[in-house]
């Protein structure tokens, strides 16, 4: 039996101004199982954005419910919500956000320094530098991000994400700032950590990409119109 | 250049930032608005001409007494001298003209009003050329010598005594059973200058003649109520004139007092001061130090309304990139900063006018016994263009600072970079020097406005050493018995008063004195030498008051050795004294001066006066305690009455009045006062100060609030996708509250550390100089504890847009 990592029944997200409400997402029903790798496509304006935003709880749905790994957070307040991120879900943006006047070993280091117990600072630089080989950048760890290329960035970006060891990797346009030699690279990476268990779900433009992942969603004007299943997800003919 | 469509797009644009605009005209308002009224305060007192002919040729002849080399009295001058110098012909003052101070009882109203009254030779009037609303000047047979009853009204006392009546001239005023003519009366617009003391209003000019300095033929006293004037020929330099005149007096002071004793090493001059150095005295430093805390407030707020506006322009960092994208340069990115800062300091600019408009009229009722020439003031065209000055040069130095931060390159990216990137445009030590300055002087500006006004308060506060309850000191005026009753019968009528104020069921006790404990007439307080031997040269100089038994009793003032004197010694004048401790210290060393007999100037002539008594030091407001004594006689010729009455008691003027009228109708009531109001009348100057002084604290509290909050606002807007990320990857609110708090304590911890340095130098400084303050530790603590509180709290409004809302909205902006 495979263990569920999120479901979402019924979710809908709806924005309000004084004039309109735009109807972002439309009933969404999702289910993520442990080691899936999920990827979202679809036009733009369909609401990718913001179905990614509520599986990371960076915002809440207006309507519909949505666990994690058996939780109800569908309407968790500010803090609350804050603290399931932070131990449960990894964030990888298009454009890094990393914080510029971090060096490189902080920025990976920010999770863990934000958990509701304490972590030594021993652990800290134990997990960080962990992270850090995953990705090939331990002699960086001292460098500023505006120091370093953008698929570096991406790549401690990626080391931010899994240092706080989430049960959801959540990927947004992961090679939309990158050229195709370093997009490919990260991409490579990423279905590494799936291969090695790690839960991924990405939203990208680029179909050849999409398929990359074990499953395929196509959302279209707030809803899911296919899923599509791959059965071993293509692998990418590059070299790291 | 310009144009309407930049101030209407500028204007559109500030519609929707209401809270923007209100903080920023408010702030700039309210500073721009004190300085603007300073500055006018300033122009009035140091730069606007006097508004009398020739203004810059009249000068007061002040009387100096010297005793050994030393200044003893400053502004008095012997009355035979006074007469001698105005009737001398010279070659150096076109014309001259005596006037002399003093308040009587005008007896032909009901009310028995004391008026001021202004004793003057003719030429005093024409020589200032004072308007005239009805009737005419003194003529030259109404001068010295002459008698001649005639008076003139002010127009005050015209409207207020006598409702401007129209049929006023050829009626009548009586002062002391004289029936004066009035002859005229004086416009609204002639503006009284100040030779006297200042706010000092005269309400009824009469002849020189009927002034009521006593005196007249000795030389060995000096009165500070009767003034020489004149106006200087232009031929003439002043210097010569001084010189003149200086040595005149000295030479006559000296023939005239070298055959009396304890006068041979006094000597007298004259100086010549211009009406302006008279009038202005030493209020310029005053208003000079007002004008710079308005400029140093100024300042503040530039430096708060820089940051805000550096907020806004953080927060329309996208508006303008698209607006460079499309096209614009730099010139029109500054066109559209200095069009809105331009729209915002119109607002500030009217605000500043109305406020420093109200700031003038707060000035004329607190200020009219502080500061001179109030009466001319009003916002006049050379303020005006002041203030038009500084709102343009402010607006200009804004919107350069702020076109000078905007990285016009990183405009560019910030489209390019989907508004995502931190796109940091101020530098950080800009804003490191914005914030140094910021709370380093709204620190030193704290610390010093808390101790100045704890300081006021304490005096405001302080126990007195005597009852001020249920207690009244009324100066009576005894008009003609001055002259047709002898000190005998006067002294009768006043203990049948007094039997009578006794016998009155409000009544505790009532008794006789010539100085109340809290004197409305401080300027000249009635001082005399003492010294511990016969024929010594004296040597203290001691505050005299005549009294009876009742005095210490009425006001408790409690005596620490000794005995008070009988009312049977105060009959008898007899020889004895009550001292205070100050006097004891200076009379013996030990303070154990009873038994201890003194000599007035060391006057063989005289028997000595035993000291019967100590009493415990007054502690007056603001004064540090003078000698002291007291002496057993019945003033009869200027009396004070003191009262006791029961609690929850009062007594009115004419109650008093026609009490007193039982025992002759000439006794009138010159000046009704209770304690309580005497006291309130000397601490008007702490009460001024404490208020000023707390207003400028909260302004200053006010003004730090905003300028931290724009600093801080603006900080958080750079870093607004900074903290979007830190909350994406977990960091929950007050994580988020206390890292910002963390990161603004750095510099405003600083700031207060300079402050801290400032302050000490300061405070070293003082020590140095001949002001003294007292530092509390209230007032060293509060100011940083404030600032932090204020920072906390600032923090909190700063990033509370941002902790409120889902990661999501911040990271997109929103």
């Amino acid at each position: 039996m495979r263990e569920l990592t999120l479901n979402m029944t019924g979710i809908t997200k709806v924005y309000s101004t004084e004039d309109m409400d735009t109807h972002a997402l439309r009933g969404i029903d999702l289910e993520i199982y442990k080691g899936d790798f999920v990827s979202i496509c679809g036009p733009s304006g369909c609401g990718k954005s913001t179905l990614l935003s509520l599986l990371g709880l960076l915002d809440m749905p207006t309507t519909g419910q949505y666990f994690i790994e058996g939780k109800d957070v569908s309407q968790l307040n500010l803090s609350e919500a804050a603290f399931i991120r932070n131990e449960k879900i990894g964030f990888i943006f298009q454009s890094f956000n990393l914080i510029d006047e971090l060096s490189v070993f902080d920025n990976v280091a920010l999770p863990l320094r934000y958990r509701r117990h304490k972590v030594s600072e021993k652990d800290i630089e134990r997990k960080v530098l962990e992270c850090l080989q995953v990705v090939d950048m331990t002699h960086r760890a001292q460098h500023k991000p505006n120091q370093l290329s953008g698929g570096q960035q991406q790549r401690i970006a990626i080391a931010r994400a899994l240092v706080g060891s989430p049960a959801l990797l959540l990927v947004d346009e992961p090679t939309g700032n990158l050229d195709s030699r370093n997009g490919d690279a990260v991409m490579e990476m990423l279905q590494q950590l799936n291969a090695n268990g790690t839960t991924l779900c990405m939203v990208t433009h680029d179909p050849r990409y999409a398929d990359m992942a074990s499953r395929k969603l196509h959302l279209l004007d707030g809803k899911i119109i296919d899923t599509q299943t791959l059965q071993t997800g293509e692998t990418l003919q590059v070299v790291v | 250049m310009l144009t309407i469509k930049d101030f209407k797009t500028a204007f559109n644009s500030l519609l929707k930032a209401n809270g923007y605009v209100v903080t920023v005209v408010l702030t700039l308002g309210i500073t721009l608005g004190a300085l603007v009224a300073m500055f006018n305060l300033n122009y009035q007192i140091l730069a606007a001409p006097l508004p009398y002919p020739d203004a810059d040729q009249l000068y007061v002849f002040q009387g100096q007494r010297f005793e050994k080399g030393e200044l003893s009295f400053a502004k008095r001058t012997p009355y035979p001298l006074l007469i001698e110098s105005y009737e001398k012909e010279d070659a150096y003052f076109s014309q001259k003209a005596l006037i002399a101070y003093g308040i009587d009882v005008e007896r032909n109203l009901l009310s028995a009003p004391s008026m001021n009254i202004g004793a003057v030779t003719p030429e005093f009037l024409t020589m200032l050329q004072a308007p005239l609303a009805l009737g005419r000047y003194f003529s030259a047979d109404e001068g010295l010598h002459s008698m001649a009853p005639v008076a003139i009204l002010s127009f005050n006392t015209w409207t207020q005594m006598y409702q401007q009546d129209a049929d006023i001239i050829g009626k009548t005023a009586n002062f002391k059973g004289v029936e004066f003519k009035i002859i005229g009366v004086l416009a609204k617009s002639f503006v009284e200058p100040s030779l006297f003391q200042q706010g000092w209003k005269t309400d009824i000019w009469l002849p020189f003649d009927y002034n009521d300095i006593g005196a007249r033929t000795l030389w060995r006293f000096s009165t500070g109520q009767g003034h020489l004037v004149g106006q200087l020929r232009h031929d003439v330099s002043i210097l010569t004139a001084d010189h003149f005149y200086n040595n005149y007096a000295a030479s006559r002071f000296k023939e005239e007092t070298t055959a009396i004793a304890g006068f041979a090493h006094a000597t007298t001059q004259f100086k010549l001061f211009s009406f302006k150095t008279i009038i202005v005295g030493d209020t310029s430093n005053q208003s000079l130090l007002m004008l710079a805390g308005a400029l140093i407030l100024l300042v503040i707020a530039a430096a708060n309304v820089t940051n805000l506006i550096l907020s806004r322009a953080a927060n329309q960092q996208r508006t303008m990139a698209i607006q460079v994208a499309l096209g614009a340069q730099k010139k029109h990115i500054f066109k559209a900063v200095l069009a809105e800062i331009i729209v915002l300091m119109t607002g500030a600019g009217i605000l500043s006018l109305v406020l420093a408009c109200a700031m003038v009229e707060v000035l004329k009722r607190v200020a009219k016994s502080q500061l001179p020439r109030l009466d001319e003031l009003y916002l006049n065209a050379s303020t005006l263009l002041f203030a038009g000055v500084v709102a343009l040069t402010l607006a200009l130095f804004l919107a350069v600072i702020v076109s000078l931060q905007v990285n016009y390159r990183a405009l560019n990216s910030i489209l390019q970079s989907s508004g995502k990137g931190t796109g940091i445009q101020i530098s950080q030590r800009v804003r490191s020097s914005l914030i140094l300055s910021q709370i380093m002087l709204t620190g030193v500006l704290l610390a010093v406005s808390l101790q100045i006004l704890q300081e006021s308060l304490r005096q405001l506060h302080q126990p007195l050493g005597f009852n001020t309850q249920d207690t009244y000191q009324v100066s009576l005026n005894l008009g003609t018995l001055l002259e047709n009753a002898s000190e005998v019968e006067r002294r009768n009528y006043l203990l049948s008063i007094l039997s009578e104020l006794r016998s009155n069921p409000k009544v505790l006790d009532a008794g006789i004195g010539s100085l109340g404990p809290v004197s409305y007439w401080t300027g000249i307080l009635p001082q005399r030498f003492l010294a511990t031997e016969l024929g010594v040269d004296a040597k203290i100089l001691a505050t005299a008051t005549w009294s009876d038994s009742s005095y210490l009793k009425i006001f408790n003032i409690p005596l620490v050795a000794g005995r008070n004197y009988t009312d049977r010694e105060a009959l008898e004048s007899s020889r004895v004294i009550v001292i205070n401790q100050t006097l004891a210290r200076l009379l013996k060393a030990d303070g154990q001066a009873l038994g201890q007999r003194v000599f007035f100037r060391g006057n063989v002539d005289q028997e000595p006066s035993e000291v019967i008594g100590i009493v415990k030091d007054l502690q007056l407001p603001g004064q540090l305690e003078t000698a002291r004594f007291f002496e057993p006689h019945i003033p009869a010729e200027f009396p004070l009455l003191l009262i006791h009455v029961k609690p929850s008691q009062q007594f009115t003027p004419i109650e008093l009045n026609k009490l007193m009228a039982k025992v002759n109708p000439e006794f009138k009531v010159f000046r009704f006062l209770t304690t309580e109001q005497a006291h309130q009348q000397l601490t008007a100057n702490q009460k001024t100060i404490a208020g000023l002084t707390a207003a400028l604290a909260l302004l200053a509290l006010g003004l730090s609030a905003i300028g931290i909050y724009g600093i801080l606002s603006y900080s958080v807007q750079l870093r607004r996708f900074e903290l979007g990320i830190r909350m994406a990857i977990g960091a929950r609110p007050n994580t988020i509250f206390f890292q910002i708090l963390k990161d603004n304590l750095i510099p405003v911890v600083s700031g207060l550390v300079i402050a801290l340095a400032a302050l000490i130098g300061l405070w070293i400084w003082i020590q140095q100089t001949s002001y003294s303050l007292q530092t509390t530790s209230v007032g060293w603590l509060l100011p940083p504890v404030l600032i932090i509180a204020l920072t906390a709290a600032t923090s909190l409004l700063s990033v509370w847009q941002i902790i409120r809302k889902p990661a999501s909205h911040v990271l997109r902006g929103d």
